[in-house]
């Protein structure tokens, strides 16, 4: 094959005289399988979801609130995880209290990453004046003890799931907004960033196709981080009876009831244990995992 | 006497499954006393090999064959070993980012002593005379005081300096300089490559001088080994080298290095392709599909290292050329262009640029320029990093809000400038695929459908010489850098501009593909008469690329002419001394200027040049010269070579 002179003229085409270095692996990331951690964690997430979901269709779950059975029931075919202290059964109390604690995790997370991702892209895109009130904005809103904001806005308003989401939701707001502020900063100066302005591109435009596309994995990993953290705090609430008022059943409500029994009848006890750290270790795994094959590493 | 001996070395680092073969037996030797040069492109195996070649191996990298440093055999000692006898002691390293080298939260005198008396067990005192002694051998004013320094406090060069002290420190026999000033200016650069070349001669040490910059090479190397894929395709004398190449890859190397001396070229000779992938070893010669005097021969056989003229000049090559062939790129008379009638396109009135820190005076980065950019002409800006010559053509993008001054555009609207940027690559949207990035500008412009953006993208892209059915559905991250430089001048072309404002768009390429970006800019100009304004620190690339050079210091315009005049011919001392400290104009390579810039931005009276000026005399701390016209193209600003009739009526602004 001849050397190449130079480059041709403007108006032929050639195949590329500069070819990209041989063998680079196809795109990094994209197109890898999850790996066998995330998968159990996706399956964990999705299988309690279903049952949630499908509740006493399903043929071995039965109505939370009704005493079947004595209390204290060890685990049996009737009864598969026992019955808790006044004979209720625990497996169908368990996969009820889902669905309370995972809607209120994802409406919370919803309210966080859309008050606090537009917050932190108009901050962090605006800068000047509105970041300065934007930050204190935040900082107001950080330095309220979350639990007992919580616990007082519940008391006053009293304890339905919305009005959960909300307040829960408020508490991640300012970290979202931070990271997003951060992000968009960094994205704002990247060279292809500039060169979409010097290009034309309408400040809309730039918000939209090149920055936000940018930030959304960041944010994605971190709402998956903040999910794990709002079904804790929901836990703790409901541990405090602060959250959804009985006879709804809720993780935290089973294992304050269940104390009493821990010497008789463990298992009603760690049933609901069990469940809410498998749910939180699945999601804190994820959220790993996101932030490794989402986040553009370059 | 031989230091070094390097027998059958082989080099593999892994990479995922795959072994990357980055060197393959290779032997070499280095005498005592020795300044030999190893030069290639990016990913010949250059740097693996002089890491290999002091027993350097990192997690992941194989080496085998033989490192025998005196009589010691390197590869049988262990890393433990090699660090407390070897490294630092008998060998000493010059990184090519220094800052990177040193510990930014530990002063500079600590940073010296440590390594000194952990390797020569003396004490505290002793070492600390010892550390100043090397600092002052450096070349370092004040070298006392720069002990109780912090790296960030010191400049690019003097970091580069005290990176030569710690190396230099414990007196090792050998030093390996892996592009040592490949980061810095060059004036800077000279006399950086002045001072390891005197350390060597006085201290009786051998170098090894990794750099892709082969005139620089040819200049100070007592001996050059050539490496492509791996291998050390042609190794000589450098005395003479330029013209006695054998190897077609070492005259491409020469030729596609732009030059100030000799005429000023229509088109650089630029070598098509880039080197093999290192993964399977080769079949035949690893240039053939890139050499122009290759046969059926050369694609099945690999040559070996073998005597062409004399018993020390060794070329591994079937065909070598004979002394002084010309090899590729013959004159061609240039086309005439609109830049000859200078029509204004642009132009830059009593520009001043300023950045603001809250809390602090701002910075003024460009300091009242004046300029003008005529249609289809190719404008080179020259300067030292810091002299405000990004800043400026940011300014002209409209980027930058000027503090003061105008900028106008005297045949159309403002919106037709656009920018190149140096990384190319992150000026293009990973997220895009590059059809869709060169689309960009029509989607702004808010023209045809998608599918109609697309075609007149992938018409643009066949025009920069990229073929659109093969990269158009590809990630920007999947391309070399030439590759994505002519995306984004792909993408540029696309808004249609009047003006390109190019920020050292060659400057992170291989001198192959920067003759091949040049060249394209070259071609698109003459295409589209669109005016570029070419911003550079290589002296050599502005003037193979430019009609015209401006040169910047400090945030002034010190000289303007065309580029023949202003490089062939310089006037003002700070042209000149830039001009001087360019390799490969014969003769051996003078440092021209000491000392390096003051701080930017700090608004002393009178010429900004005063302070390293050779010729400075009194008025030049007063009042601050003007551009006067020496001739109908060219103009200084400089009281000695170009005194103003009416000097104390300008205002130093």
């Amino acid at each position: 094959m001849p050397v190449e002179q130079g480059t041709p003229s403007a108006a032929t085409t050639v195949t590329s005289p500069d070819p990209a270095p041989a063998g680079t692996p196809a795109r990094r990331g994209a197109g890898r399988g999850l790996g066998p951690g995330a998968l159990v964690a996706l399956g964990w997430l999705a299988g309690l979801s279903v049952l949630a979901l499908l509740g006493d269709a399903l043929p071995f779950i039965g109505d939370p609130s009704r005493m079947t059975s004595l209390p204290y029931e060890p685990p049996s075919s009737a009864h598969p995880l026992g019955t808790d202290e006044i004979g209720r059964d625990v497996l169908s109390r368990v996969v009820y209290a889902a669905r309370v604690s995972l809607p209120i995790a994802a409406g919370a997370v919803a309210v966080a990453m859309l008050v606090g991702g537009i917050i932190g892209l108009l901050t962090g895109f605006l800068r000047g004046t509105v970041d300065e009130v934007g930050q204190w904005l935040l900082d107001v809103l950080v330095s309220f003890p979350p639990l007992i904001l919580a616990m007082a806005v519940t008391a006053f308003l009293g304890r339905s799931p919305v009005i959960l989401a909300v307040i829960l939701g408020l508490l991640f707001v300012p970290p979202a907004a931070r990271l997003v502020r951060t992000h968009t900063m960094a994205t704002s100066t990247r060279e292809y960033v500039v060169a979409a302005r010097v290009l034309g591109a309408s400040r809309i435009r730039i918000v939209f196709r090149e920055i936000v596309p940018a930030v959304v994995p960041h944010l994605l990993a971190y709402a998956v981080l903040a999910a794990s953290a709002v079904i804790v705090i929901e836990g703790a609430l409901s541990f405090l009876g602060l959250s959804i008022p009985p006879p709804t059943p809720t993780w935290g409500g089973m294992i304050t009831a269940a104390r009493d029994g821990l010497a008789e009848a463990p298992h009603v006890l760690l049933v609901p244990v069990a469940v809410l750290f498998a749910t939180v270790l699945a999601l804190n795994g994820l959220a790993d995992t996101l932030r490794s094959r989402l986040v553009e590493t370059r | 006497m031989t230091l070094l001996t390097l027998t059958g070395l082989n080099v593999s680092i892994a990479d995922g499954t795959d072994r990357i073969h980055a060197v393959r037996d290779v032997g070499m030797t280095i005498a005592r006393r020795e300044i030999v040069g190893l030069v290639g492109e990016s990913g010949c195996g250059k740097s693996t090999l002089s890491r290999a070649a002091v027993g350097l191996r990192p997690a992941g990298v194989t080496v085998s064959g033989s490192v025998r440093l005196d009589d010691t055999e390197l590869l049988d000692l262990d890393h433990r070993t090699l660090a407390a006898e070897v490294w630092g002691r008998k060998v000493g390293f010059i990184p090519q980012n220094p800052m990177g080298a040193l510990n930014p939260v530990l002063r500079i005198g600590h940073q010296l002593t440590e390594h000194m008396r952990r390797h020569l067990g003396i004490g505290a005192r002793e070492a600390r005379t010892r550390a100043a002694d090397a600092l002052a051998a450096t070349g370092i004013p004040a070298p006392v005081a720069a002990l109780d320094k912090f790296p960030h406090e010191l400049s690019g060069g003097m970091r580069q300096r005290v990176a030569i002290a710690m190396a230099l420190a414990c007196d090792p026999a050998l030093l390996i300089a892996d592009e040592p000033t490949t980061a810095l200016d060059v004036t800077i650069q000279a006399q950086i490559i002045d001072l390891l070349v005197t350390l060597c001669r006085d201290r009786d040490m051998a170098m090894l001088l990794v750099s892709h910059d082969l005139p620089l090479v040819l200049q100070v190397a007592d001996r050059v080994d050539v490496m492509y894929a791996g291998r050390v395709v042609e190794r000589a004398p450098s005395t003479g080298l330029a013209e006695r190449r054998a190897m077609p890859y070492t005259a491409a190397l020469l030729d596609s290095v732009p030059t100030l001396s000799g005429p000023q070229p229509v088109r650089l000779p630029a070598i098509g392709g880039t080197p093999p992938d290192l993964r399977a070893a080769p079949r035949g010669c690893a240039f053939a599909v890139r050499c122009g005097h290759a046969d059926a021969e050369c694609a099945t056989r690999e040559p070996t290292l073998q005597p062409v003229r004399g018993d020390d000049h060794l070329t591994a090559c079937l065909r070598p050329l004979e002394a002084k062939t010309p090899v590729i790129g013959e004159d061609e008379t240039a086309p005439e262009t609109a830049a000859d009638r200078a029509v204004p396109v642009l132009r830059a009135t009593d520009l001043v640029l300023e950045y603001r820190v809250p809390g602090r005076p701002s910075f003024r980065a460009v300091d009242g320029v004046s300029l003008e950019l005529h249609e289809g002409e190719i404008l080179g800006l020259v300067g030292e990093s810091g002299c405000g010559k990004s800043t400026l053509g940011r300014a002209l993008t409209g980027l930058i809000r000027p503090a003061a001054g105008t900028i106008e555009h005297p045949a159309g609207e403002t919106a037709d400038v656009q920018l190149i940027f140096q990384d190319a690559k992150g000026s293009l949207n990973p997220r895009r695929s590059i059809l869709d990035v060169v689309a960009e500008p029509l989607l702004y412009a808010g023209r045809g459908t998608t599918r109609e953006r697309r075609e007149e993208a992938a018409s643009l892209l066949a025009s920069v010489g990229l073929d659109p059915e093969v990269l158009g559905r590809r990630a920007p991250r999947r391309l070399s850098g030439g590759q994505a430089q002519r995306v984004a001048i792909a993408r540029a072309l696309a808004a249609k501009p009047r003006v390109l404002v190019c920020d050292e768009p060659v400057s992170a390429l291989d001198v192959s593909v920067q003759a091949q970006i040049i060249n394209l800019l070259m071609d698109v100009r003459t295409a589209t008469s669109v005016s570029i304004l070419f911003i550079a620190h290589d002296l050599a690339a502005v003037r193979a690329a430019s009609d015209r050079v401006a040169v910047m210091y400090l945030g002034v315009v010190c000289e303007i002419g065309s580029a023949e005049e202003v490089l062939g011919a310089p006037r003002h001392p700070y042209t000149k001394a830039l001009v001087a400290s360019v390799p490969g104009q014969g003769g051996r390579l003078r440092a021209s200027l000491s000392g390096e810039p003051p701080a930017p931005g700090d608004p002393s009276s009178g010429c900004r040049f005063q302070t390293r000026c050779p010729e400075a005399v009194p008025e030049c701390a007063i009042t601050r010269p003007p551009l006067v016209d020496l001739g109908p193209t060219q103009a200084v600003a400089c009281h000695v070579v170009a005194p103003s009739r009416q000097a104390t009526g300008v205002s130093p602004s």
